[in-house]
């Protein structure tokens, strides 16, 4: 019998066809993969991203309340009695947004005496952030005449410093720190809206057209004077309960009034009698924690 | 010269297979198993690209709501900020309540797949 020799294609279309779609499947299959991937991802960032803003969040209202010496800030301060102590901070809660923060842990540790570490980690689904935030104790703030008798008050580091005299022209917004026996001058006309930080013996001259919108906080024997006070000089005039200010060649003791005040003797112009408060704010006598870094 | 393929002795008979042509049947099933493979591949390949434009909307529009939450301006007409400054954070310290006044600041997309939410203390310190 004569043997016929030649290659055999038979079938072999339908071995392309398989090989083809195994490929197309292991395409689509790595494609899909990798676009499921990157949607994950993005939507984990954003878990990542509300876990750091909700862990930064309570880090910062720790350190507002401890910078600003309220009393939650003078509670953290009161566990902290040695090096190494730590406050635990639990069940914390977001109260008034829907929006889910995740659970939260925080601790505040005294790690020096002039050193606090204020930790919180955030816990949405299985993302975790941390943020750590090192308070330094600033010393030098409390030394200040203004810190002692005004505790809590904050004086921003580009203060313009005043040991003369500084006039105050229009539109201006410099925080400005005057020195016992300098002489701050609203200038007629002028517009302002910073805080003034007034020592002992300073003088504040009120020309008339001025407006102001901003803070001075007066210690005792600051003086004050001025012939006729502009319908738009509104700011606020903290004083220490007690305290004595001079105004208009007039020494006047400045008590606290319920709400008001109560200035004696009587007689002082009505209109600056009512931009006069007393300064409630306290100190816990630790130092004015200032500086803060995170970590 | 004729060739003829296909053809097998057995057991002295010839036994004429059918190579040429496809039948209908055929044609069918082949044209079916096609269709169903090129919608496999369309909608896989719709799927994946779906996927990838909504996963760069996302990082997008989470990077502007981000930066707007630290405080950055909104330029987004899709993004919406939210300021409710009545809100708290309540925590206990050895089981004694304390709470916290301040206010929420939240940055969205008109979806709202993409929200955060910071919270500032009344008490802080500008």
């Amino acid at each position: 019998m004569r043997q016929m020799t030649h290659s055999n294609n038979k079938g072999s279309a339908l071995v392309w066809a398989l090989v083809t779609i195994f490929v197309l499947v292991i395409f689509i299959g790595t494609t899909l993969t990798m676009a499921f991937s990157y949607y994950n991802r993005s939507l984990i960032n954003n878990d990542l991203k509300q876990a750091y803003f909700t862990a930064r969040s309570v880090v910062d209202a720790l350190k507002d309340e401890i910078q600003a010496d309220t009393a939650n800030g003078q509670a953290i301060l009161a566990e902290l009695d040695t090096v190494g102590d730590t406050v635990n901070i639990e069940n914390i809660n977001f109260v008034g947004d829907s929006t889910d923060q995740g659970y939260i842990t925080a601790t505040v540790i005294l790690e020096e005496t002039d050193t606090i570490i204020i930790t919180a980690t955030a816990y949405i689904g299985e993302r975790t952030k941390t943020v750590t935030l090192r308070l330094h104790s600033d010393g030098t703030v409390s030394d200040n005449p203004i810190m002692e008798e005004f505790p809590g008050v904050t004086i921003p580091d580009d203060v313009v410093v005043v040991t003369n005299t500084y006039p105050i022209k229009n539109n201006e917004t410099s925080d400005i720190y005057a020195e016992a026996n300098a002489t701050v001058m609203f200038n007629n006309n002028a517009d302002y809206s910073g805080n003034i930080f007034a020592e002992s013996g300073v003088t504040i001259s009120i020309n008339q057209g001025s407006k102001f919108n901003g803070t001075i906080y007066a210690e005792s024997g600051t003086i004050f004077t001025f012939t006729k006070l502009h319908n738009q000089f509104l700011g606020t005039i903290y004083v220490r309960d007690g305290s004595i200010i001079k105004v208009n060649g007039v020494n006047y003791t400045i008590t606290e009034n319920g709400a008001s005040v109560n200035v004696s003797p009587s007689g002082m112009d009505s209109d600056f009698k009512s931009l006069l408060k007393i300064y409630s704010g306290s100190s816990s006598g630790d130092g004015s924690w200032g500086g803060n870094v995170y970590e | 010269m004729e060739t003829v393929v296909g053809e097998e002795m057995f057991m002295n008979k010839k036994i004429i297979r059918k190579t040429k042509g496809s039948s209908l049947l055929e044609v069918l099933v082949a044209g079916v198993i096609i269709a169903i493979c090129a919608v496999m591949l369309v909608t896989g390949f719709i799927t994946a690209y779906n996927l990838i434009a909504e996963s760069k909307y996302i990082k997008d529009k989470s990077d502007i709501a981000s930066s707007v939450i630290e405080g950055a301006t909104v330029t987004d007409p899709e993004i919406l900020v939210v300021e409710n400054p009545v809100g708290k954070i309540t925590y206990e310290i050895n089981n004694i309540p304390y709470e916290i006044n301040g206010e929420f600041t939240s940055a969205n997309d008109t979806t709202e797949v993409v929200k955060f939410v910071a919270f500032k203390a009344d008490s802080r310190v500008e």
